[in-house]
């Protein structure tokens, strides 16, 4: 028992026969998954404050209850969809290596509970998306998710959202 | 009853450690030639306080230390021996090898047995040698006023030891015993488990060589009675006859107070065993002890567990007059007297949870400002309740804020504490007399800077005490008292803490500055202010000093405390006057988290700038902007041209004001730059609440920090130094 618990939640898609939950987002018409439990609450879109000479994917600081939260917003990051603000636009406030930082996406989907032969390696392609970050691609009743390592891609240089000296 | 002691370590150390500070505090505090009844008797309360909880948690070696010391005290305290300054000395010197004992047991560094020996001896040489010459003629003549001709006679004890190795604790108790009075052994028992026989002669104190044998002799053995009077039954069986005992006891002992002064006993009981706890004369004692025994037994709380044996006498008097004891000094030493302190209780707490509060109360108010805000439109009579019940909120809330914001605040006197200490070693290692007075000690600022201020404040003092003050001889050839002072001086302006080095000795040279500072190829002039000439002294490596002292002249030091000073968001101003003396100004921030800032609108966006870097603001006119290249850059504010600074422009925000003379000039001054920053308008002036954005982003050119506006908003706080000097940086490429 409690070593099924431990493989769920510990186990990475590629590293063997066992299920892990996963957060799906739209962001345009593309589906993408990460791990839930990097994920630390879902809010809708406020304006943020913009901070200088920043890269344009990254739309400035929110106040999150006295913290102080980068936003980034994937649609402008990973060139999808359309980039427009509507009160249905959602941040996903994540926690990754004890940062807090918000990712606007179109909309949340769903939880979704993927085993690890749902998740083939995704193939070498060009895209906006290096498939560094990609950990597979996932099927579920013949949609496609992009299963996302959210941890590496937000801690990346490209993101440009921590100092190379931390990084 | 056997209890897991080691988790009341951390108390124990946390408690040592307040009661050796106050301690030598007192001590300082004490007029040797006149030395105040009640200090003295605090100096002993916590030398006994420490005693008995270093006893109990079988500390030994500091329980040691301090039982010597506390016999010193207690005849000064008695007025059997007069106050000496050699005695001040080594009773500090002693608070020192307890301390380094103390962190020893931490854990942290060793002890120094030697030094612990050393101080032993110093200080029972200081207890005899002038005993012995007024209790030289005694032994068998009336001695001192009360003491009664049949107790100078002195006391016999039987009792039996712990563990098998007798003979060399004998010799360690006997040397306790020597404390009280001639000891020596009347029969030596057999084996291990029958009774020793000892006489103490010229000794009255019987409690206190109870409790000298509590701590090697099984507690249910003891009997003590006086020499000359029958023996008490049959010596070999101990316990049997406690009751004659404890009537003996009674009788030998003249103070009326002896069962409330044996109150304490119950909490010295789990260092022997403890079967057969009932055991001798305590059977009275505990009857008395008004639960005190009980208490430890049920509730294992880390009170300060105090005092257990010797002296029990002097504890009852420390127990009556705790409460007129001043009131810093009284939560420190609550000895016997109540195991639960009244008074002031504290706790302590993580920071971090501190830090948590903090934030949430800030939410609070935002969100207590937004339903106001949403609340403005409606109907007060219609909504009236509503309406009283938000401005209910609003007053809550804002007391909240505060209660929490003071819970990071504490007195300054932290700091100043430990400064009576630092001069008077230095005074008199330095050969010079200086008496040191503070002022507003009271005075609260943040937890966070109280520990930062430390190290900077110290050297400052240092710095007065070295090169300020002079000689008492050069002092009174200058026709000033040749006590020197220095004050030290906390007070709150105008959002800011100041706190006042000031000496009254000889005052900054300036010659010797300037001359000092050419040799070492600084940029002077003669025509320099004063202001600025003192300013060279924070240069590092800078030091007018003749000869290097190891208290100060390396010319390190200076230049660390502006550094720190300013990393604190303060300042440092010196004032000084040749042959009348110097006082050194540093000015902090409440504390760290905190700023003044000017809040300015750029377009859409808001930005604070510290206030403490505005000169002024202005609105330019036409004529005072000037362009070099056919770029406006440079505007002439009071004969002078600053660069001017365009935020828009250097952070690329649209839709702010491009024209130069239809916004305003914030006039900035960071580190002796000055420059002109255009903005589109001034918002207003807030106290606001640091955060950093590398916590979850990362450092941004020209901002230093973000922080919550009253809507909830994020601004950022701009980072002027940076913003200055991009100014310069980008000049030559607009030219």
């Amino acid at each position: 028992m409690s070593q099924d618990t431990a493989r769920t939640q510990a186990g990475t898609a590629d590293d063997g026969d066992f299920t892990q939950e996963y957060l799906t987002f739209t962001l345009g018409p593309e589906e993408y998954a990460i791990d839930i439990l990097k994920v630390q609450e879902i809010r809708g879109y406020e304006p943020p404050t913009t901070i200088a000479n920043a890269p344009s994917f990254l739309k400035g600081v929110i106040n999150l209850r006295g913290t102080i939260v980068p936003i980034v917003d994937l649609r402008i990051k990973f060139n999808v969809g359309q980039v427009e603000y509507t009160p249905f636009t959602v941040v996903i406030i994540l926690n990754v290596a004890s940062r807090v930082v918000g990712i606007v996406v179109d909309s949340v989907s769903d939880v979704t509970t993927l085993r690890s032969e749902q998740i083939r390696p995704a193939p070498e392609f060009a895209a906006t998306v290096d498939t560094r970050y990609i950990n597979g691609l996932g099927t579920l009743n013949e949609r496609m998710l992009i299963v996302v390592d959210i941890e590496r891609l937000v801690l990346s240089p490209e993101m440009a959202l921590v100092d190379e000296a931390a990084a | 009853m056997s209890i897991d002691m080691s988790q009341f370590y951390q108390v124990f150390f946390e408690e040592t450690g307040e009661h050796l500070d106050t301690m030598e505090n007192l001590l300082l505090g004490l007029d040797i030639a006149d030395p105040d009844a009640e200090q003295l008797n605090a100096i002993f309360r916590a030398a006994h306080s420490i005693k008995g909880s270093s006893g109990t948690f079988g500390f030994t070696d500091m329980a040691g230390v301090t039982h010597i010391l506390e016999n010193l005290l207690d005849r000064i305290r008695k007025g059997e021996l007069a106050l000496k300054n050699e005695m001040i000395d080594a009773f500090l010197a002693a608070g020192d090898v307890l301390k380094g004992m103390l962190a020893a047991h931490k854990g942290e560094g060793e002890a120094d047995p030697a030094a612990a020996e050393a101080i032993c001896q110093r200080l029972r040489e200081l207890t005899h040698t002038p005993a012995a010459a007024s209790a030289a003629p005694p032994v068998q003549a009336p001695a001192a006023s009360e003491v009664s001709a049949a107790e100078s006679a002195g006391i016999e004890a039987w009792f039996v030891l712990h563990g098998e190795d007798g003979e060399a604790a004998m010799e360690r108790l006997l040397e306790e015993l020597n404390d009280y009075g001639m000891a020596r052994v009347v029969d030596r028992p057999a084996a291990p488990d029958k009774p020793w026989h000892v006489a103490i002669v010229d000794c009255v104190d019987a409690d206190g060589v109870r409790g000298v044998l509590e701590f090697l002799a099984r507690s249910d053995s003891i009997r003590i009675g006086r020499i000359g009077e029958t023996a008490l039954g049959d010596t070999a069986d101990g316990a049997y006859g406690f009751f004659d005992v404890a009537d003996e006891t009674a009788a030998v002992s003249p103070e009326p107070t002896f069962s409330a002064g044996d109150e304490s006993f119950g909490f010295f009981e789990p260092l022997p065993p403890v079967e057969g706890v009932a055991a001798a004369p305590t059977a009275t004692a505990e009857d008395a002890s008004d639960g005190s025994f009980g208490f430890f037994v049920d509730v294992p709380a880390p009170q300060p567990v105090p005092a257990p044996q010797p002296a029990a006498a002097p504890v009852v008097q420390a127990a009556t007059v705790t409460d007129i004891a001043g009131p810093r000094e009284s939560p420190a030493q609550k000895p016997a007297a109540k195991p639960v302190a009244a008074g002031e209780a504290t706790i302590r707490v993580g920071v971090d949870k501190v830090d948590q509060l903090i934030n949430l109360v800030g939410e609070l108010v935002i969100t207590q400002a937004m339903l106001a805000q949403s609340a403005s439109g409606i109907d007060p009579v219609e909504f009236e309740r509503l309406y009283s019940g938000l401005t209910q909120l609003e007053r809550n809330s804002r007391d909240l804020q505060e209660a929490v914001m003071s819970i990071r605040m504490m007195p300054i006197s932290v700091v100043f504490s430990r400064f009576p200490r630092v001069v008077r070693d230095m005074a008199q290692k330095l050969g010079k007399q200086i008496e040191l007075k503070t002022i507003g000690e009271d005075t609260e600022l943040d937890k966070s800077l109280i520990e930062r201020i430390t190290d900077p404040l110290t050297h400052l003092v240092r710095n007065s005490l070295d090169h300020g003050i002079e000689m008492p001889d050069a002092r009174a050839a200058k026709g000033k008292q040749p006590v020197g002072t220095i004050t030290l001086k906390a007070y709150h302006q105008s959002g800011n803490i100041v706190i006042e080095v000031g000496d009254d000795g000889a005052g900054l040279p300036r010659d010797k500055i300037l001359a000092k500072a050419r040799e070492r190829g600084l940029h002077v002039h003669d025509q320099m202010t004063d202001a600025e000439v003192w300013q060279i002294i924070f240069e590092p490596g800078f030091s007018t000093a003749d000869k290097v002292t190891d208290v100060s002249g390396r010319g390190v030091g200076m230049d660390v405390v502006k550094r720190n000073i300013t990393a604190m968001g303060g300042r440092v101003e010196i004032e000084s006057m040749l042959g009348v003396g110097t006082r050194m100004t540093v000015r902090l921030p409440l504390t760290l988290a905190i700023l003044d800032g000017m809040s300015v609108a750029v377009g859409r966006e808001t930005y604070i700038i510290p206030l403490g870097y505005v000169i002024e603001s202005l609105q330019a006119e036409r004529a005072m902007i000037k362009s070099v290249s056919g770029v406006e850059r440079l505007i002439q504010v009071r004969g002078e041209y600053l660069p001017v600074i365009v935020l828009h422009e250097a952070f690329g925000i649209p839709g702010a004001v491009t024209h130069l003379d239809r916004g305003i000039m914030v006039v900035l001054d960071a580190d002796g730059v000055k420059a002109a920053l255009f903005v589109d308008a001034l918002v207003g002036q807030h106290q606001v609440v640091i955060k950093s954005l590398e916590s979850n982003y990362r450092k941004v050119a020209g901002v230093s920090g973000a922080t919550i506006m009253g809507d909830g908003h994020v601004a950022l706080i701009l980072d002027v130094s940076t913003l200055v000097g991009m100014a310069k940086s980008a000049m030559p490429a607009a030219a």
